[in-house]
């Protein structure tokens, strides 16, 4: 139908672009969406790998069909292992570092704070949605960021305190390909944190840390 | 005994301490021998005058935290007055959020949603006793050396370099003032020496006038809020029917509670199922939890690893119980708690 | 130097998508592949240390922070996971001599390799292979200037969009176009003797 070759079209052109990696965040995650629903998508992104490399080295024009295999072989591996999360920081507006008094004299500046995306505050945690990976859940992570399940509350463009955050099930949100935060993944990470802080010696960023996982809850 | 918790630099202080600082120690290693690795004694002396000076110095700044992507600051203040320390901290980010404590009793509000918890923190008082004792494990585990002298918020400050020696843990940079032994600023170090995390703080005044009332009145003026009173049951791991049968080294059970789970506390029924059991190791200078609740599908949905800076959390199921491994260690610590992890048999 | 190509993809693992580190290992396994059957004779254990590679690599992927290219990061995993591979089996007595044999002293591994019938590949592999890389080449010489120009500059010299944009004086909107027909032309000369052709199997 037109229509399927139309949109494999599009995620067709798309997927070239992350071949190249000419892609921002959003459409990227668009593309690895089209990756997983679309067998069309996943063979041509075996394929255009396959055309780079051959065109650079005639010794990688090996038997396709190993390509198949292995990956087969290895997503059952993969099942078995913890999914890893390692959050990103969400663009936001920059705001201006706290300034350091450092004494006249030899006062060194400091730029540990670096980039001006890091130098935001925190964002606010709304309620948020669980990451699943079962055999038929699937992860929908276009912009609009809602669960095949129907569980869905995120609003990722504007973070809004949900009104349930407290009592609805927390999960994790995924919005323009970042992770934010998973709500409940806070709640450990704070009753460690009340005991254990980052040393004995009492660095106390943990329970500044605790603050994103407070604003979650309230 | 006292709380530890979402203090400046002040782990694990004992009411009724009186303040004994070793300022001898810090003249002793910045004797000609000066950088270089230390006696273990000399490391003990440096840490321990680190820990008092948390403990029983007055001052008041600018706090600062970066790391996992993430940049939060506060405004704090110690005090310390006879046997009775006070602390609070104002969140410069996000939202509202003022922390105060009192000894070992910590209370919390939120301003913006009239939320307050009151909190008994349990104690878990291992760094001094180990000093104390002549324990060496600090020194067993870790190498500890000075590393010259740099300047920061204004104060001359010695740096202190931890290096693990083994895998199973993290290493530290620590800046500490060199007239008080006040920590200033500490980074944790990973595996390949990479910075991930700093704390530090970006402007402080030392010496500062006590004013614990400035502490004790926002605790008592608790009207305006509904106030959460989170009960925190101390028990034993193999009452519980576990045993950690193995544990990475040099890390010691150092306490056990139950605690609720749901909402921070907001159920304050002893109900089984919102329950989960909190076991916490400790090598010296960092910690790890192991939490264990009964397996719920609906909120267990698959295991996960998950890292924010130097925190790294694993989450997995075991039989019927779902484990949460967490600590400011390298994952294969965590992993090595879970695997070490098994049901007592009846 | 330009952005790792790979980062976009990168980021989606670290937010949990792990397809999309299946996307990275559907790129990367003929390369990984070709690096360990050249540290190792047996190429019966390449597909098993290329396996290993990729699940350290998946399990270390929060600790990768960009400061080198995401492929440079692999290819290290992949020479110390074969490298380990190799330990243990001098260690263990009932391995054989020749698994147990490196390649170390054989050409150095940036060099072009020839095609050489290996232990594991039948006539028919072979033969495969030479079909799909006349197959492309045959494709490559079909296209129209413009395409063929496109790809070559992405593809042979690495250039970003951007640049080939310049070198090609037209928006960069027009050379992803003409990449991915590029691309497209070629495929639709290979689809017929890739048997995954339709994706499902995938």
């Amino acid at each position: 139908m037109s229509f399927d070759a139309e949109r494999d079209a599009a995620a067709l052109e798309r997927l070239s672009a992350l071949v190249d990696g000419e892609l921002d965040a959003e459409a990227a995650a668009q593309a690895c969406g089209d990756w997983r629903e679309r067998g069309e998508a996943r063979a041509g992104w075996h394929a255009y790998h396959l055309i780079g490399d051959v065109l650079r080295s005639d010794d990688l024009a090996v038997d396709p069909s190993r390509d198949l295999v292995f990956l087969q072989a290895l997503r059952v591996r993969l099942q078995d292992e913890p999914v890893v999360l390692a959050p990103q920081p969400l663009p936001v507006p920059a705001r201006q570092a706290p300034a350091f008094a450092g004494n006249g004299s030899t006062g060194r500046r400091w730029n540990w704070i670096g980039t001006s995306a890091v130098a935001a505050g925190f964002v606010t945690v709304a309620s948020v949605v669980m990451l699943t990976r079962g055999p038929t859940a699937t992860i929908d992570t276009s912009p609009a960021a809602t669960l095949a399940q129907g569980a869905a509350v995120a609003q990722p463009a504007s973070l809004q305190m949900s009104p349930n955050a407290a009592a609805s099930e927390p999960q994790a949100l995924v919005a323009n390909g970042a992770l934010i935060r998973d709500a409940r993944l806070d709640r450990y990470l704070a009753a460690h944190k009340q005991f254990a802080g980052s040393t004995a010696l009492g660095v106390p960023s943990a329970f500044l840390r605790n603050a994103t996982a407070y604003q979650s809850e309230r | 005994m006292q709380g530890m918790l979402r203090r400046p630099f002040s782990a694990l202080a004992m009411v009724g301490a009186v303040c004994l600082v070793a300022p001898a120690a810090w003249a002793q290693a910045s004797a000609p021998a000066g950088d270089g690795p230390a006696q273990a004694r000399d490391v003990r002396a440096w840490l321990m005058r680190i820990h008092e000076a948390a403990t029983h110095r007055n001052f008041q700044g600018t706090f600062v935290v970066s790391g996992g992507g993430a940049v939060s600051s506060a405004r704090i203040a110690h005090f310390c007055e006879g046997p009775n320390q006070f602390e609070r901290s104002e969140s410069l980010d996000g939202q509202a959020r003022h922390v105060f404590r009192h000894n070992d009793v910590v209370t919390t509000l939120w301003p913006a949603s009239h939320v307050a918890t009151v909190e008994q923190r349990a104690m878990v008082s291992e760094f001094p006793a180990l000093l104390q004792a002549g324990d060496d494990r600090i020194t067993d585990f870790y190498d500890v050396r000075k590393q010259g002298a740099e300047r920061i918020a204004g104060y001359e400050a010695n740096v202190l370099v931890v290096t693990p020696r083994d895998n199973y843990r993290y290493g530290y940079r620590l800046w500490a003032d060199q007239a008080t032994g006040l920590l200033l600023r500490a980074d944790v170090l990973g595996e390949h020496s990479e910075v991930l995390e700093t704390s530090a703080f970006s402007d402080i005044a030392i010496g500062v006038k006590p004013q614990p009332e400035s502490v004790l009145a926002p605790m008592k003026k608790l009207d305006a809020y509904r106030v959460l009173r989170p009960v925190l049951t101390p028990t034993k791991l193999e009452a519980e029917g576990w045993t950690q049968r193995q544990m990475a080294p040099g890390f010691r059970q150092v306490s056990c509670v139950k605690r609720p789970m749901d909402a921070m506390g907001e159920s304050n029924k002893a109900n089984a199922d919102q329950q989960v059991l909190q076991t916490i190791y400790a090598d010296g200078l960092t910690y790890v939890s192991v939490f264990i609740e009964p397996f719920n599908p609906q909120r267990h949905t698959r295991p996960m690893l998950a890292s924010v800076g130097p925190t790294q959390t694993l989450m997995q199921q075991q039989g019927d119980w779902w484990i949460t491994v967490v600590g400011d260690v390298p994952a294969a610590t965590l992993r090595m708690f879970a695997k070490g992890l098994d049901r007592l048999k009846k | 130097m330009n952005p790792d190509v790979d980062a976009p993809l990168i980021e989606r693992v670290k937010a949990g998508d792990v397809k999309a580190f299946e996307m990275l290992v559907v790129k990367y396994r003929r390369r990984i592949e070709r690096l360990i059957g050249r540290m190792v004779r047996d190429v019966d254990l390449v597909p098993d240390i290329a396996q290993e590679t990729f699940i350290r690599a998946y399990r270390a992927i929060p600790q990768f922070r960009g400061e080198s290219a995401f492929y440079t990061w692999l290819y290290r995993i992949a020479v110390n996971t074969a490298k380990k591979q190799l330990m243990e089996l001098k260690r263990d007595p009932l391995v054989t001599e020749s698994a147990r044999a490196s390649r170390d002293d054989d050409e150095d591994n940036t060099s072009r390799v020839e095609n050489e019938l290996t232990d594991g590949e039948t006539p028919d592999a072979v033969l495969a292979s030479k079909q799909i890389a006349s197959a492309v080449n045959f494709a490559i010489e079909a296209l129209s200037d413009d395409l063929r120009q496109a790809i070559t500059l992405r593809e042979i010299e690495g250039f970003s969009y951007e640049e080939i944009a310049e070198l090609m004086n037209c928006p960069i909107g027009t050379v992803r176009s003409r990449i991915f027909r590029a691309r497209e032309a070629i495929a639709t000369r290979l689809r017929p003797l890739l048997d995954t052709r339709d994706g499902e199997r995938w």
